[in-house]
């Protein structure tokens, strides 16, 4: 008999959209990336990625800020910037490194960037 | 034979002739009578006859008059109604001029606004002329304020002003008005996901 599966507090369901995004922002760990430059670098198309970004930092593997200040001739409303933390950044590593273990049929490389939609 | 016995029988005839010919007197007053009576029910006839014929013509008369009664009615309406339609005419002439110089003015001030604008627009500095530039669409911008509406309320204003910030950059990189919907209508097919995401118990609170 066995009990009640435990369940460990694991991380994201490493879809392939999400190994997409953590792939994007690990290539530049250090980087802040607003919302539609990620989309860019992950390949995905804008307005698909808030939920993934939104579970990410619920995990406290990435943290985001609004942007300090906007110049004011740009006109533009202000971003918000997103960031791996520091221990997001090590368990995307190795969330990255499973997930591709086990699928290493799949192609993960983001397609080429075709504009921001 | 005895000479009274042939006078009995004289008698006799001249009695039953008598009486005979007093029957057929009868016979021939009564048929005078009944000739009368039809001389004056042929005579009557005729007078029935005579107002048949008369209340036919009174009759086709009678339609004729009618006929010409409506038709006479008709004309003197029709000559009513032409002048109050003339007058109509007129008015509606009238009122299409005013309306024809209305627009005729406007726009003559909408070509002037224009120019103006396009000379504000060519002696503004540079940057400002690129910020107007940019068209967000309202549509996107509708259906994307709906989207915050369905996240949690905490949540609702940060991501409200991310999605705006990033529609504007959408706009700013002259993606247009299909694209900006496009990109609108996936934040929508997305949103119960952020939504759960956002009211999952795992989540950290992150910075407003």
């Amino acid at each position: 008999m066995t009990g009640p599966r435990a369940r460990k507090p694991t991380g994201p369901r490493m879809t392939i959209p999400t190994r997409l995004v953590l792939r994007a922002m690990l290539a530049e760990p250090t980087r802040e990336m607003c919302g539609l430059q990620i989309c860019t670098a992950a390949g995905l198309r804008s307005g698909t990625i808030h939920p993934i970004l939104a579970r990410l930092e619920g995990l406290g593997w990435l943290e985001s800020r609004w942007e300090a200040a906007v110049p004011t001739e740009e006109g533009r409303p202000r971003r918000r910037y997103y960031e791996l933390t520091r221990d997001g950044a090590e368990r995307a590593r190795i969330a990255l490194a499973q997930a591709t273990t086990s699928t290493s049929t799949l192609d993960l490389n983001p397609r080429p960037a075709g504009g921001l939609i | 034979m005895s000479d009274r016995s042939v006078r009995d029988l004289v008698l006799d005839l001249a009695r039953d002739l008598a009486r005979d010919l007093a029957r057929d007197l009868a016979h021939a007053r009564d048929l005078v009578l009944d000739l009368d009576l039809a001389r004056d029910l042929a005579r009557d006839l005729a007078h029935a006859s005579d107002l048949a014929r008369d209340l036919t013509l009174d009759v086709n008369l009678a339609r004729t008059r009618a006929r010409d009664h409506a038709l006479y009615y008709a004309l003197i309406r029709a000559r009513d109604l032409d002048p109050a339609l003339d007058r109509a005419l007129d008015r509606a002439l009238d009122r299409a001029s005013a309306l024809d110089r209305a627009l005729d003015r406007a726009s003559a001030s909408a070509l002037d606004r224009a120019h103006a604008l396009d000379r504000a627009h060519a002696s503004a500095p540079s940057s400002r002329r690129k910020s107007a530039a940019v068209r967000v669409a309202p549509t996107a911008g509708r259906l994307l304020t709906a989207v915050t509406r369905l996240l949690p309320a905490a949540d609702r204003t940060r991501y409200g002003e991310e999605f705006r910030a990033e529609l504007w950059e959408l706009a700013h990189a002259r993606i247009g008005r299909g694209g900006q919907l496009a990109y609108a209508a996936r934040q929508v097919m997305s949103a119960l996901r952020l939504q759960a995401e956002l009211r999952a118990p795992r989540r950290r609170r992150a910075a407003p």
